[in-house]
């Protein structure tokens, strides 16, 4: 097994056991949410940028079925905003600063995937477009999930989903 | 434009029509019933396709991604989200044994069809019982995660509010 393979397989080893271990068990509801939310959006936003030949993942988990490298795009980076939303800070000036800063862990994860591994490889792309792809896609999920958070009233009419 | 096309074009416009019938006070459940069934769905779609049981010779993005974008990212979430809101958790057991094997055969049989009769989707070594039964298992799945989901959530959503 190769570098990238080992690489590849901390990602997801790290990404799962973060979950597991880190996640307030009071939380995991809201993280598990904020997560899906954003696998959703990441998931089609990768899609088109790898079909369009913008990016392209040379070594990754499932090179039949698809050209995106999972660990990220579907555990890791989903995952990363979750733990974003769950210890977001409760000041305005201290909450802009945080989410410049999740934002810019996540770009630079990816940079450093680029620069020392086979992974990701940013064909016509650079680390800022990446940080600007990320900052939108940061906010077009509070959309939804500040959505589906707010209205506590119209909430309780819809808990009652008996098992 | 191919027969195979127009199937696609019409089965996103009849899901487009179904989800609009869900009641505005149950969009909250069905946005987690679809979210959830995505991830589950993305990550096997992707498997089986990886290990060659089923193939989808027309496909979107079908440069990079070779299961199927739209039953896994679209469809078949709108279903579940649609099998959640109207889940008879009221009734006996056997009404609700009935309820999942309806859904999981108003999936199967279409897809049988398809499979016969068009290049939507091309069964390698799969057969159409295990669809039916992976679809069972799945709404079964799902139907857990949503149950755990909502039985708590509303106090976590109120602590937070006062925090």
């Amino acid at each position: 097994m190769g570098f990238d393979q080992i690489i590849m397989m901390l990602i997801w080893l790290s990404g799962i056991t973060g979950f597991v271990v880190l996640t307030p068990k009071h939380l995991k509801r809201r993280l598990l949410l904020a997560t899906f939310n954003f696998q959703a959006l990441v998931w089609l936003c990768s899609l088109i940028l790898v079909s369009n030949g913008f990016i392209s993942y040379p070594i990754r988990d499932f090179p039949n079925a698809i050209d995106v490298l999972l660990a990220t795009e579907y555990v890791l980076y989903p995952l990363l905003y979750g733990f974003h939303i769950i210890y977001k800070p409760k000041n305005l000036v201290t909450r802009r600063i945080y989410l410049l800063t999740s934002v810019s862990i996540i770009t630079a994860i990816d940079v450093i995937l680029v620069y020392f591994t086979d992974l990701v490889l940013y064909v016509h792309y650079t680390w800022y477009w990446k940080w600007i792809t990320i900052f939108v896609l940061f906010h077009l999920t509070n959309i939804t999930f500040n959505w589906f958070m707010k209205e506590e009233v119209a909430f309780e009419n819809e808990k009652r989903v008996s098992p | 434009m191919s027969l195979e096309w127009g199937i696609l074009i019409f089965v996103w416009s009849l899901t487009f029509s179904l989800i609009s019938l869900i009641p505005k006070n149950k969009r909250r459940i069905a946005f987690v019933a679809f979210l959830s069934m995505q991830v589950i769905t993305n990550l096997f779609g992707v498997l089986v396709v990886e290990f060659n049981l089923i193939s989808y010779p027309v496909r979107f993005f079908s440069e990079v991604y070779r299961a199927s974008f739209t039953f896994e990212y679209f469809i078949y979430p709108s279903v579940c989200s649609i099998f959640t809101v109207f889940y008879p958790y009221y009734r006996s057991y056997l009404y609700r044994f009935g309820y999942y094997a309806a859904f999981s055969t108003a999936i199967t049989v279409p897809e049988f069809f398809l499979e016969q009769y068009t290049d939507v989707i091309n069964y390698i070594q799969w057969e159409w019982y295990w669809t039916w039964f992976t679809l069972f298992l799945t709404l079964l799945l799902s139907r857990r995660l949503i149950v755990w989901f909502f039985k708590d959530l509303s106090n976590e959503v109120s602590s937070n509010n006062k925090r």
